[in-house]
């Protein structure tokens, strides 16, 4: 895999402090990459060892017989439900582990040739991850970012001026970037995208559907 | 002592970096001098040793509680880790109530996850430390974090061979050398910024340092784990 997350990004997925929409997005990129998974594992090992150096509080003196009242009757294996999934995956593509619990809204009109669905309903609504669907050749909508934009590509191929983006790969778009991907010329493109901070379109088109989408 | 630390934190008091601090850095001081180079005194070879047998018995522990719902091995599980995570959480920022509350329900979540725990895979510190991380994104944001892998609700969609976890056990072995081999200084920026989720210039205010030096102390630190970590 080319593109892969920063060990900056991956080392605050793995303390727990990206926004949800953002770990998503990497979770689900680390379904599909076996060497950012093994790195998010290390630094998890990192957060087993501050663990370990942790100043120790004392619990108050009834906190294990509190616990221990509580073991028994309790079922071990809690799966999550399924979420409801109203987009269309065309091609057969599975969507990553990841997405599965979370629901998955139709498919709206973005821009000409593109699409989006919401995903889910937790979080502060401009951090809300969303699927990104766009038509061969496409330009997906430019914006300027005061954020970070996470996106992962599912199908098909994205372009821009840094490099090309194939299924399984990272990009991350950060407020230096005037970002302007395009989808590959001869497969539509379908990507998990997600804003950590505020993202501004720049086009006419991109200030109409903002309030849209609300960011 | 720790009620006291935890009243320099929220008002921000200038020892807020020693008092809080002390005793990590201490930690990784003595774990540094325990390494093989620096000269072993018998003391030193048996905390070494206990520190590794420790890891390796709350793994076996928590495989007895998957095995036979062992509340010995629970309580003994509950003595060691319990009142680290509720400092880890304290340390974060969190109130002793509220982090006395998650502390008893990451052990909980012990108890009722233990058949997900797989030693070949991880620690059992690191395997706790993914259950406290995602209680306390619960906690704070009212929201699920997506990361579940090492509870393994969700397969990774490639497949893991036998090699591959030895590598991970080897892999988190190499953490632990690495993270040995950095400073304290090092350390304690990747403490803050990452696990106890400060903005930098709350580090720069709390460590007394320029906002550039912490930046450029962090961007280091990171620089110097990923050399030690290597590329895979």
């Amino acid at each position: 895999m080319t593109h892969r997350p920063s060990d900056d990004i991956l080392m605050a997925y793995a303390a727990g402090n990206l926004a949800q929409g953002p770990a998503l997005v990497v979770s689900a990129h680390l379904s599909l990459c076996s060497e950012s998974a093994q790195r998010v594992h290390q630094f998890e090992a990192a957060g087993g060892i501050t663990l370990d150096d942790a100043p120790v509080a004392e619990l108050m003196s009834d906190a294990l017989e509190k616990v221990l009242a509580q073991l028994d009757g309790e079922s071990v294996r809690q799966i999550p439900p399924r979420g409801r999934h109203l987009a269309d995956m065309p091609g057969g593509l599975v969507l990553p582990a990841p997405l599965q619990e979370y629901d998955i809204g139709k498919w709206r009109f973005l821009a000409p040739g593109v699409q989006w669905s919401s995903i889910g309903k937790g979080g502060t609504r401009r951090n809300r991850p969303m699927l990104l669907r766009s038509k061969p050749g496409m330009v997906l909508p430019e914006h300027t970012h005061q954020g970070v934009e996470y996106t992962l590509v599912l199908k098909g191929s994205l372009h821009d001026a840094i490099g090309d983006y194939y299924p399984g790969d990272f990009i991350m778009a950060d407020a230096s970037l005037e970002h302007e991907p395009s989808a590959g010329p001869d497969e539509e493109c379908i990507c998990l995208a997600a804003v950590d901070g505020r993202l501004q379109m720049k086009s006419r088109l991109g200030r109409l559907i903002q309030p849209l989408l609300g960011f | 002592m720790i009620r006291l630390r935890c009243i320099c934190v929220q008002s921000g008091m200038d020892d807020f970096g020693t008092l809080t601090f002390g005793n990590f850095n201490g930690r990784w001081l003595r774990a540094r001098r325990s390494m093989p180079k620096a000269g072993k005194t018998k003391s030193a070879i048996r905390r070494s040793f206990q520190a590794m047998t420790e890891a390796v018995n709350y793994s076996a522990k928590i495989t007895r509680i998957a095995a036979h719902g062992d509340k010995v091995a629970f309580a003994e599980i509950f003595a060691y880790f319990a009142p680290r995570i509720k400092g880890f959480f304290m340390r974060g920022g969190m109130a002793p109530g509220q982090a006395e509350e998650l502390a008893q329900e990451t052990m909980l979540t012990v108890w009722r996850k233990a058949q997900l725990f797989d030693s070949t895979k991880a620690s059992a510190s690191t395997w706790i430390f993914t259950i406290a991380r995602n209680l306390r994104v619960d906690a704070i944001r009212r929201e699920r974090y997506p990361a579940a892998h090492l509870m393994e609700e969700h397969e990774p969609e490639f497949e893991s061979s036998p090699s591959d976890d030895l590598l991970r056990v080897e892999s988190e072995e190499r953490v632990r050398r690495a993270m040995r081999e950095l400073s304290s200084d090092q350390m304690n920026v990747i403490q803050l910024h990452y696990f106890d989720d400060k903005p930098h210039s709350e580090i720069a205010r709390a460590l007394d340092l320029p906002l550039g030096t912490v930046k450029s102390r962090l961007r280091l630190a990171m620089q110097h784990l990923r050399n030690l970590l290597g590329e895979e």
